[in-house]
């Protein structure tokens, strides 16, 4: 009877810390996985080159890719972003992160670079991409912009 | 005043949140490109048999739909590498105001023998997903693609039918991006972890619906559903953890659709980040 009682008191105790333990598991995984997307880019070099307290930085738009594609600044830095159309027309946009006075539907023309003037001013990862169809593959346009 | 003021915060916030690669664009110019324009024109042209000029041309998921009359929908989608007919709709067909002969089976069984006009090799891996009644009257069926229980997000079939005379509408093949032997069906993390992980990016709430896995074009990607002020969904790459898309669901899955059972295969690089090695 009381080994019975002692099993059923076991099993109280232990199944909460089994579910507890398998919780903090995938919490424990999720951190690594956030940590790792949101720090990769801790050691890398910053894109472009300060011109007068300014990151100047070119963005090459192809059918279909960026070349740039990966953009890291650090965070309370001045940016200017210089985005060329090398073959069609193409468009630009941070996913997610506002440019003041950008319109995301503007259209680059091969030969009219597109500039971009602002502050970095949220640490994050953002995607950037084409918004302007230009041609089967326009939707592998996609880079990564961070701010750390 | 108050209320307006509110009003103007939760629009920006949707505004920030409501991203991810468009999909779809309208109006897009294609004069950049003369062949591509002649192209899709002419193609656009022969299947109606006329020879008015394009109105103008949308892009919808890489597809081409070449538009000659906005107001009547008379368009044709048009796929811009063989400038093969992938789609078309014409709303002249539906007979308004008139009574619905066919029934709902009756309207599927068209709706399946123009499927089965399309390549095999296409047909063969769309699963039937339901049929949803349209506001001016048709009968929308959609098919979507699988791979076993899995659904791609972007990739399906879907076919309007007039109730009165059965007519063919609207009909779109969306294009298929990968073969199936291109794609990684397998996470490399558990929907527990991807909960976790979205909650984690966007600092938000679990909500009660579970995440799903889907693929879009050669990747599976998690499909969670968190509560941050109000719900949004959250794409992640279910290989790597990266945020793919923020906001709308970015596609369309089948109704109830729920797979979150796939094997999880936790790669090396997945085994490497739990261990600190980046």
């Amino acid at each position: 009877m009381f080994k019975k009682i002692n099993s059923v008191l076991m099993l109280m105790l232990l199944l909460p810390m089994f579910l507890m333990g398998c919780a903090n598991g995938d919490v424990g995984k999720a951190e690594k996985i956030v940590g790792y997307n949101m720090d990769r880019f801790a050691d890398m070099d910053a894109s472009g080159t300060i011109i007068d307290g300014v990151r100047v930085i070119e963005v090459k738009a192809y059918q279909f890719y960026f070349e740039n594609e990966l953009i890291i600044v650090n965070k309370g830095e001045k940016i200017k972003l210089i985005i060329t159309a090398e073959d069609a027309p193409h468009g630009f946009e941070i996913e997610g992160f506002n440019i003041p006075g950008y319109d995301i539907n503007t259209q680059i023309r091969p030969g009219i670079p597109l500039v971009l003037e602002f502050v970095a001013n949220e640490k994050g990862v953002w995607n950037f991409i084409c918004t302007i169809f230009c041609g089967f593959g326009h939707s592998d346009m996609a880079g990564e912009f961070v701010i750390r | 005043m108050k209320r307006g003021v509110l009003l103007f915060f939760f629009i920006l916030l949707l505004a920030a949140f409501s991203h991810g690669h468009s999909f779809i664009l309208y109006d897009v110019d294609v004069s950049y490109d003369p062949p591509l324009e002649a192209g899709i024109t002419k193609a656009a042209q022969d299947f109606l048999d006329l020879y008015e000029t394009p109105k103008s041309f949308d892009y919808s998921n890489e597809l081409l739909i070449v538009t000659f009359d906005r107001q009547l929908e008379l368009s044709v989608a048009v796929h811009p590498l063989d400038y093969s007919i992938v789609g078309f709709r014409d709303d002249s067909l539906v007979k308004r105001g008139k009574k619905a002969v066919k029934t709902e089976s009756e309207m599927k069984e068209i709706a399946e023998s123009f499927l089965k006009t399309l390549p095999a090799d296409y047909h063969s891996e769309l699963r039937y997903g339901g049929v949803t009644k349209l506001y001016q009257g048709t009968y929308q069926f959609t098919w979507f693609r699988h791979i076993g229980e899995l659904a791609f997000i972007q990739e399906r079939f879907e076919i309007e039918i007039d109730p009165v005379a059965g007519d063919v509408v609207y009909w779109m093949a969306h294009n298929f991006f990968y073969p199936v032997e291109a794609i990684t069906l397998n996470p490399a993390f558990s929907a527990s972890v991807a909960q976790e992980v979205a909650n984690l990016y966007m600092k938000a709430e679990t909500t009660e619906v579970k995440p799903v896995l889907t693929v879009l074009k050669n990747k599976p990607v998690w499909l969670v559903k968190i509560k941050k002020i109000y719900p949004i969904y959250v794409g992640l790459d279910a290989t790597n953890g990266k945020i793919i898309f923020t906001g709308g669901l970015k596609g369309e899955l089948p109704p109830n659709y729920s797979y979150d059972s796939a094997e999880v295969i936790e790669t090396s690089f997945i085994m490497d980040v739990y261990g600190g090695a980046y």
